[in-house]
């Protein structure tokens, strides 16, 4: 079957030549008594003195509400969670690749059903993301809650932004409606991956490669909207007139 | 002692031979589980790419845990397809593909080829999920279909979804998720 699929014959001699850690049964044993020795000593200083807030939470309990806030942008989210924890909620925290100016917030939640209306978001902005919420003492629903942290440069962002915000390959470019022709040489100039999207008559979106951007009638189009989809990867919209087929139109860039 | 004519416990004899060292063992045992384990990933995943990845981190975790097998706990298949789907959960969960194990045991990542890609799509055939993923829309209301196309075909944001559909963004949200949560019934059904 190896045969079939070359990337699993190179996986094959990878694994093969691959350096295998020896067996860890005595650094094990090792291990436990340390870790012992740690939970012990930490019981000890817990009893001596209040419990300490994590590192980059903010947590404080009012009128029995608890709310918590992300003082930190590089706080991981074990530690949020660890912070959630000690107030005995049962939230979940899970990290996602972000572009930068989301890092160390919460960029979206789930919920088993609508957003519960006793969890309220503190902090948010206008992409949606909040940088800490309250709910009651007794918040009992399920809620997984999600963090931005810095994407790898081959991960897709899991909240795209405006590639015209601050910190964005498009910001300060002036491509903001700009004509498709004018525009290229610009975008080609960049390190940046562009990805070109335009919208047929019945409202779809549709792929265009850059051979046929670089064409009629599609040179001739206007820059409707720019999303940063991951590190230096954007997605731009083109459109006849510049305008999304969306009742709500993407705000122009703020000025330089 | 084993029998080595059944395949069953041959499997199990590899990987206690590979616990002692026997990296060959281990090669065999690769071999004659890896197109499976892709075909695995791939049917759950639809991605080639995730697939190739889940592939090699799953591979990469038995190696450096291969002395954890035992085989009174169940058959080498079983302890492998554990891995896999503790994995596949594990990629749900947090929307990216696990490398500690590939990175514990030095393996560096592998790009796919046109003539992978060909090969892993070729081991699943999907359009009888295509026909009835088809049939499960079009047995949705309109309200309910218009709503998951929306958000999860065109991927607008819920504030989209809402004033397209000219309702609140809750209720745009109800209907997201009736909807899907009555696809999932169709598809189970089915």
């Amino acid at each position: 079957m190896t045969d079939e699929i070359p990337f699993l014959d190179k996986l094959g001699d990878q694994l093969a030549h691959a350096r295998v850690p020896p067996a860890r049964k005595r650094r094990l044993a090792a291990g436990a008594v340390l870790a012992v020795a740690i939970v012990a000593a930490s019981l000890a200083v817990q009893t001596m003195r209040p419990e300490p807030a994590s590192a980059g939470v903010d947590v404080t309990r009012r009128n029995g509400q608890i709310e918590l806030r992300l003082v930190d942008r590089e706080t991981d989210a074990d530690v949020i969670e660890d912070a959630i924890r000690r107030n005995g909620l049962r939230l979940q925290v899970e990290e996602v690749p972000v572009p930068d100016g989301l890092v160390g917030r919460f960029v979206t939640f789930a919920a088993s059903t609508n957003l519960p209306p006793e969890l309220r978001l503190l902090g948010t902005e206008g992409n949606q993301s909040f940088r800490g919420f309250t709910v009651p003492e007794r918040f009992e629903s399920s809620v997984t809650l999600y963090v931005g942290r810095p994407a790898k440069q081959d991960e897709l962002y899991q909240v795209p932004v405006s590639a015209f915000e601050r910190g964005e390959p498009l910001r300060c470019s002036g491509l903001f409606r700009a004509r498709v022709g004018a525009a290229l040489p610009k975008l080609s100039e960049d390190d940046v991956q562009v990805r070109w999207q335009t919208y047929t008559d019945a409202g779809a979106s549709r792929e265009l490669t850059p051979r046929q951007v670089r064409q009629q009638p599609f040179v001739d189009y206007l820059l409707a909207d720019a999303d940063s989809v991951g590190p230096d990867v954007v997605v731009v919209l083109i459109t006849a007139d510049g305008t999304v087929p969306f009742p709500t139109q993407p705000s122009p860039p703020q000025p330089c | 002692m084993r029998n080595r004519a059944d395949p069953a416990g041959e499997e199990e004899h590899a990987l206690l031979l590979a616990a002692g060292g026997d990296r060959a063992a281990f090669g065999s045992f690769y071999r004659r589980q890896n197109a499976g384990v892709v075909g695995f990933f791939y049917r759950r995943t639809a991605c080639p790419y995730v697939a190739a990845d889940l592939t090699a981190e799953t591979f990469a975790e038995a190696l450096a845990g291969v002395r954890r097998f035992s085989p009174g706990r169940g058959s080498a298949k079983a302890w492998l397809y554990g891995i896999a789907g503790n994995q596949y959960k594990q990629w749900l969960r947090r929307g990216r593909v696990a490398s500690r194990a590939r990175s514990r045991i030095g393996l560096e990542p592998i790009s796919l080829t046109s003539d992978d890609l060909e090969r892993i799509e070729a081991l699943v055939d999907f359009r009888p999920v295509q026909a009835a993923v088809t049939q499960a829309m079009l047995d949705l209301s309109p309200v309910l279909r218009e709503a998951v196309v929306l958000r999860i075909a065109n991927d607008l944001p819920y504030e989209e979804v809402a004033a397209h559909l000219g309702c609140t963004v809750g209720a745009a949200r109800v209907r997201v998720s009736r909807g899907l949560a009555r696809l999932q019934s169709a598809m189970e059904a089915g």
